[in-house]
């Protein structure tokens, strides 16, 4: 997980260095709030991955690992379908347009959607 | 072969009714969703464009007045940036990452399949204002203020456009964080990240710039729909707004959107060109760093699009955008340096990637010209800059996704695409395309201004105009050629077999189409290029 | 007026701006060969034939190459922005002591003129204004917009600056050929953005005197 961390770190990086020197070229605000949100955003997730890396000992970070190191492991089921996914579509597609059309109507689509989100959770159990 | 990796049990065949395509969660139907809704919107704004160039092709032509040109050239934009290229690219990932990597799917199944609906939910919407009775959007696909406030349009339309782009641009972001946690954590053993394929890097770079650029995106639109209904005054400078902060934060994304537009495609131009010259992606760490470097720069250059506003710091946008030359030309090196003594050969897809690097080199030093502000003084909202960005996203973009389809395809769907209609085709694509942008440069330069539906009939651009609408009628053949092709090839059915392009990626180690569950087993991974490995053996004592 | 074709080049900015224009279009123009070739070269010379069956190699890195060609064109892209970074700042460099200053308001969708201290000249898409100017003394523009944001573009004099409601943009032309040029707006404004034009009259100092007074009894 070392490079993985390492995009996020160097991420981070670079863009606090472009937040930094936009604001002492150009001192223009926006920009350079923008940037700095940015750069909390990526220095957020890089500081979670020196933490991650802790525990992660992929067998895919092992240049030397074979298949038959991981056989046999169970480590999880993919679900194979859903029929959440397009009903949360519909759902957003009706807060939106109701944002547009009817803001009372949106209201009601996110408790509706809400609920859906209540109803998959307690399914998944 | 080597040891197999566990396959599933199936415990269902699969099904293929349409109840199964509204309920998948398999990355590769979410995939084919994507790239199929893709290109319908690109049909649709396809046409948009033919009324566009059809239009202009004489001056003071009365085919389409203003009214419906401007929501016309509004809905060809957006439809193109934000239903067509972008979502392409990450449709294209979806179906190819978990192949690519060796994984099963994707790291949040349901997700993904979320993101897709919200995506083509967003995309009906946008559309949709074209049956409001005041019309579509209609302030172009970057929708400045005040031209997009309430006082201005207010119809129903650019409401639409704004909750439909929002919905779309929040699935990026969800499809992006997929994408991501999918390469860390579910790569094969031994498929370490410095062997990932080259299009898998470009995508974790494009997810980056998404994560980056899309929030911002999201924010605009939400501030401008609060001006509109929800009485704010974020960009009114008679309340202490400007119309400026809009193009900050607007253009904040609207330029890591760019190289949205092209990473993905810059992977696909790789493996294409790698695959066919027989030879491995020369100097892939360069490739690699390269494409972080155009992602973290591109998050600098937002506004040399407002150099003409007198409103910020030149020099320093100028200074950066140039900077991004640099490791597109690193990329440019390495693509013909895998070339470079190979033994090349030329099915559609080569001659497209070939296309790609001709035409997206236009784009790229008329994009350094661009980028010094005096040239950027005469270029701005000319049809200079519209020639530029054309030639970067249709020439380069375009043309690596017709590349993709040929090459790919085989892979989805289990038979090959004719190979002779498909060169014909990129005659008439690759000819109609430069017959129709080239010209453009110089209409911008002698002065003719971007988003007008008519002009005046003097000078040189009434004689520019016709050749350029002559080049888009090319590339509307070269189009319905791509159509009957497919369904020509669909009723031979010539059966691709697991690698017809004897390409090394992992996604050519299992059958057309893959199995749900993508494979039935792995070969060992030692290197970038798994299946050359698989045909050339080394002795045991060298390492890859 | 000048049709358009070939800018005019009416100012002695536009002078500057022309320099700038070839130094990059050479620029572009030579990078765009060289690396065409090297594609073109690649592409024909090494095609699978009986003769050329494999690759030659499968070498994958040339060090000293990719440094190459990573210091190369970042020392060409500092060297073309030192030359941007001079021309923009002499292009946009402002003259306290300006003859002439015009106020220059867009709106949807026609231009006014106002001269400081002088008259008014306004205009529409169906009658565009005129703004006349005197050769050879430097104008200081001031624009804004009541409006959506415009754009005051004359092609001829290769410049363009948004005129932005709530802001005043300010630039300076010094006019160094007479004739009639094509102003145009540079900023797409909704229906009647194509038609939103206007002229610039550049003629001699004594004329543009004389127009001055006409103007400013009537």
């Amino acid at each position: 997980m070392t490079t993985a961390r390492g995009v996020f770190v160097v991420a981070a990086l670079f863009t606090g260095v472009l937040a930094v020197s936009y604001w002492f070229t150009a001192h223009e605000p926006a920009g350079t709030t923008l940037l700095t949100f940015m750069t909390a955003a990526l220095t957020t997730v890089a500081v979670y991955m020196f933490f991650a890396q802790r525990e992660a000992n992929l067998y895919a970070d092992n240049p030397n690992a074979t298949m038959r190191d991981a056989a046999g492991e169970h480590v999880g089921t993919f679900v194979t379908r859903s029929p959440a996914p397009f009903w949360i579509g519909i759902t957003l597609t009706a807060i939106v347009l109701g944002f547009v059309v009817a803001p009372a109507a949106a209201g009601l689509g996110i408790v509706v959607l809400l609920f859906l989100a209540g109803l998959m959770i307690v399914r998944s159990r | 072969m080597s040891a197999a990796a566990v396959a599933p049990r199936v415990i269902a065949p699969e099904r293929h009714d349409l109840l199964s395509w509204i309920t998948t969660t398999d990355h590769k139907r979410i995939g084919i969703l994507y790239m199929g809704t893709t290109l319908f919107f690109m049909a649709v704004a396809g046409l948009l464009a033919m009324a566009i160039r059809t239009q202009l092709a004489r001056p003071g032509e009365t085919l389409i007045g203003p009214h419906a040109y401007n929501q016309i050239f509004t809905l060809h934009g957006t439809a193109m940036i934000f239903l067509v290229i972008a979502p392409f690219g990450l449709g294209l990932a979806n179906y190819l990452i978990p192949l690519q990597i060796g994984a099963p799917d994707m790291a949040f199944p349901r997700l993904n399949a979320t993101s897709f609906w919200m995506f083509l939910f967003g995309g009906l919407i946008v559309f949709a204002g074209a049956a409001t009775s005041e019309g579509a959007a209609a302030a172009g696909w970057t929708s400045y203020v005040p031209l997009s406030e309430i006082t201005v349009a207010s119809g129903l339309g650019q409401d639409l456009w704004i909750v439909g782009i929002a919905l779309v641009s929040v699935a990026s972001i969800l499809t992006s964080l997929n994408f991501v946690t999918t390469a860390f954590i579910l790569r094969a053993p031994g498929m370490t990240m410095w062997r990932l394929p080259i299009f898998t890097w470009e995508m974790i770079a494009t997810a980056l710039l998404i994560f980056m650029a899309f929030p911002s995106l999201t924010a605009t639109l939400l501030l401008l729909f609060v001006d509109r209904r929800f009485g704010g005054h974020a960009f009114d400078p008679a309340f202490g707004g400007s119309p400026v902060l809009y193009q900050h934060l607007f253009w904040f994304f609207g330029h890591p959107e760019v190289y949205v537009l092209i990473l993905p495609f810059f992977g696909i131009v790789s493996e294409i060109i790698s695959t066919f010259s027989g030879r491995p992606m020369f100097g892939y760490t360069g490739m690699v760093l390269a494409a972080f470097a155009i992602a973290g720069l591109s998050m600098g250059v937002w506004a040399h699009h407002m150099f003409t506003t007198g409103a910020v710091n030149n020099p320093f946008f100028s200074f950066v955008s140039f900077l991004i030359a640099v490791p597109t030309g690193i990329k440019f090196f390495n693509w013909i340096c895998t070339m470079w003594g190979g033994a090349i050969r030329y099915p559609t897809a080569m001659l497209y990637a070939v296309g790609f690097l001709v035409n997206f080199l236009v784009g790229g030093v008329t994009g350094v010209m661009v980028a010094s502000p005096p040239v950027d003084f005469q270029a701005q909202d000319s049809y200079f800059v519209v020639a530029h960005f054309h030639y970067t996203i249709g020439g380069g973009s375009l043309f690596a996704l017709l590349a993709a389809l040929y090459f790919w395809w085989p892979k989805v769907y289990g038979w090959m695409l004719d190979e002779r209609l498909g060169k014909i085709g990129f005659a008439f694509t690759f000819i109609g395309f430069n017959v129709t942008f080239m010209p453009m440069f110089f209409m911008g330069l002698f002065g003719m201004p971007r988003r007008i539906y008519t002009y005046a009939n003097a000078g040189a651009l009434p004689a520019l105009n016709i050749v350029a609408t002559a080049g888009s009628y090319l590339m509307l053949i070269g189009a319905l050629l791509f159509v009957v092709n497919v369904i020509v090839s669909a009723r031979r059915r010539v059966p691709a077999g697991n690698n017809p392009w004897d390409a090394t990626t992992l996604e050519w180690a299992t059958t057309s189409p893959p199995p749900e569950h993508n494979f039935e087993a792995l070969p060992p991974i030692r290197s970038s290029r798994p299946l050359w490995d698989l045909a050339h053996p080394r002795s045991p004592e060298s390492s890859s | 007026m000048q049709p358009p074709t070939w800018p005019a080049l009416g100012t002695t900015q536009s002078q500057m701006l022309a320099d700038d224009w070839k130094i990059f279009t050479y620029a572009a123009l030579a990078v765009a060969v060289l690396v065409w070739a090297l594609i073109a070269f690649a592409a024909l010379r090494f095609r699978r034939t009986a003769r050329n069956a494999e690759p030659r190699s499968q070498r994958e890195n040339n060090p000293a190459l990719e440094i190459g060609w990573t210091i190369a064109p970042l020392v060409l892209v500092i060297a073309l922005f030192g030359i941007t970074y001079h021309i923009e700042n002499e292009v946009e460099r402002l003259d306290p002591n300006a003859a002439v200053q015009v106020d220059v308001n867009a709106f949807r969708w026609g231009w006014t003129f106002h001269y400081k201290g002088g008259p008014t000249v306004s205009g529409t898409s169906a009658a565009p204004p005129e703004m006349v100017l005197p050769l050879g003394e430097t104008v200081a523009l001031n624009v804004t917009s009541s409006d959506v944001i415009h754009a005051f573009w004359v092609p001829d004099m290769l410049f363009k600056r948004d005129a932005i409601p709530g802001r005043v943009t300010s630039f300076d032309l010094t006019p160094s050929k007479p004739g009639t040029f094509l102003g145009r707006c540079g900023e797409f404004c909704g229906l009647d953005h194509a038609t939103m034009t206007f002229r610039v009259r550049i003629v001699a100092p004594a004329e543009y005197k004389r127009w001055l007074a006409l103007e400013t009894t009537q």
